[in-house]
């Protein structure tokens, strides 16, 4: 019997067990039924373009991991080698430029300069100790009245609350592919 | 020695191209056609079912080999089937008989799969083809839930995993979409009479004998 034929007598039985409540005999005969049915196949060359879309984008992704890799681990020394191979090039064109500026900057103008970097790194520093302190002071405002029991109670059913609400929010989007929600049996 | 789909998945990982061309091989047929009868669109299904082995291509690495891998593959296909269903809206339009029969519709594509049998019998092809609709005529989630226990030969726990529903969900729909393909063939003329399943009301459609 060709493969795509259902059996002559599982379609009467199945609908026989049905009838009579015989959920075994109709699964196992509904079953016998439908794995027969014929299996449509996809178009022809289905795996090609299936290959042709996926592995594009999973050898760019290779491909740049490698490099990456690579690079990371040669580009240092191939800097360095390069550097050293022309060293006879570049140390003529970058001395004059180093020695002449070196030449401008006085000892004085330096000084200037690191008073100036330190004085507004203490500016920025005593700007974030101002806020830390009012944040400190709005974390006491707020944990104060924590002191007396009834507000932690409150407190604590309220973060329980958002924990829940929090947790439903998490179930409904978990669920946003369900079917529908049936009662179980 | 067949490798394993474990094992098929693992070469893949390691970059092998030749295995995941092996796994498109092996479960393009169910997955396809799981698609297929969800959405009874041939090219839709087709583009869904290619969108799925992409999707598996680059999350393979999220699959956890103790399961089993048709399991993981059905649950991307249903995710896709579902976000799919749930943007076009298709999920609660019935086609028409003349979309489905015409041309390239899915019972079209189901005959061309019965063509395969030449001494398939008139009866038992109009049979078919009522089976095929009454699955159809059912709502989204019995259909799914009846082509992976029946078709596709999953366990209750796989089906669960697939269609995250608990397993008292998957029973009771299953027992229902049951209920309902029963009284559908009884109402499309199959009924067993005097021994016999031959349809009383049920004619043959789009030219097939």
């Amino acid at each position: 019997m060709p493969p795509t034929q259902p059996p002559p007598d599982a379609l009467a039985r199945w609908l026989a067990a049905e009838s009579s409540g015989f959920d075994d005999a109709a699964e196992a005969a509904l079953a016998e039924l439908l794995v027969e049915l014929p299996r449509p196949v996809p178009p022809a060359g289905f795996a090609e373009r299936v290959m042709a879309q996926a592995l594009p984008a999973s050898r760019r992704r290779q491909l740049a991991r490698r490099t990456w890799r690579w690079c990371a681990a040669l580009g240092p020394a191939v800097a360095t080698a390069t550097l050293l191979l022309l060293y006879p090039v570049w140390l003529p064109a970058v001395a004059p430029a180093i020695s002449t500026l070196l030449r401008a900057a006085s000892i004085a103008r330096w000084l200037k300069a690191g008073i100036e970097a330190v004085t507004a790194a203490g500016q920025g520093l005593a700007l974030l100790a101002s806020v830390a302190d009012k944040l400190l002071l709005l974390f006491r405002a707020v944990a104060e009245p924590l002191a007396s029991p009834s507000v932690a109670i409150l407190a604590g059913a309220g973060l329980l609350v958002s924990v829940v609400a929090l947790r439903l929010l998490y179930d409904l989007a978990q669920r946003d592919r369900r079917w529908v929600h049936a009662d179980p049996i | 020695m067949m490798p394993t789909d474990a094992e098929l998945v693992a070469s893949a990982l390691r970059g092998s191209e030749e295995a995941f061309r092996e796994l498109v091989v092996r479960f393009e047929r169910p997955v396809y056609a799981l698609i297929l009868r969800m959405v009874r669109e041939p090219e839709t299904a087709e583009d869904l079912a290619q969108e799925v082995f992409v999707k598996a291509f680059r999350r393979l690495s999220s699959y956890d080999p103790r399961r089993k891998f048709a399991s993981w593959l059905f649950k991307v296909a249903h995710n896709a089937t579902i976000d799919h269903l749930r943007r076009s809206e298709l999920d609660t339009v019935p086609l028409a008989a003349e979309q489905e029969d015409g041309e390239g519709g899915l019972l079209a594509v189901l005959a061309d799969a019965a063509a395969e049998s030449p001494a398939a019998a008139a009866e038992r092809r109009d049979m078919a083809r009522a089976l095929e609709r009454a699955i159809a005529g059912l709502r989204s989630e019995y259909r799914e839930a009846v082509l992976l226990r029946y078709v596709e030969g999953l366990a209750y726990q796989e089906i669960c995993e697939v269609l995250a529903l608990p397993i008292g969900t998957v029973k009771t729909n299953l027992h229902r979409a049951r209920k309902e393909l029963a009284d559908a063939m009884r109402a499309a003329g199959w009924a067993p009479a005097a021994g016999r399943t031959a349809p009383v009301a049920e004619t043959p459609r789009g030219g097939q004998p």
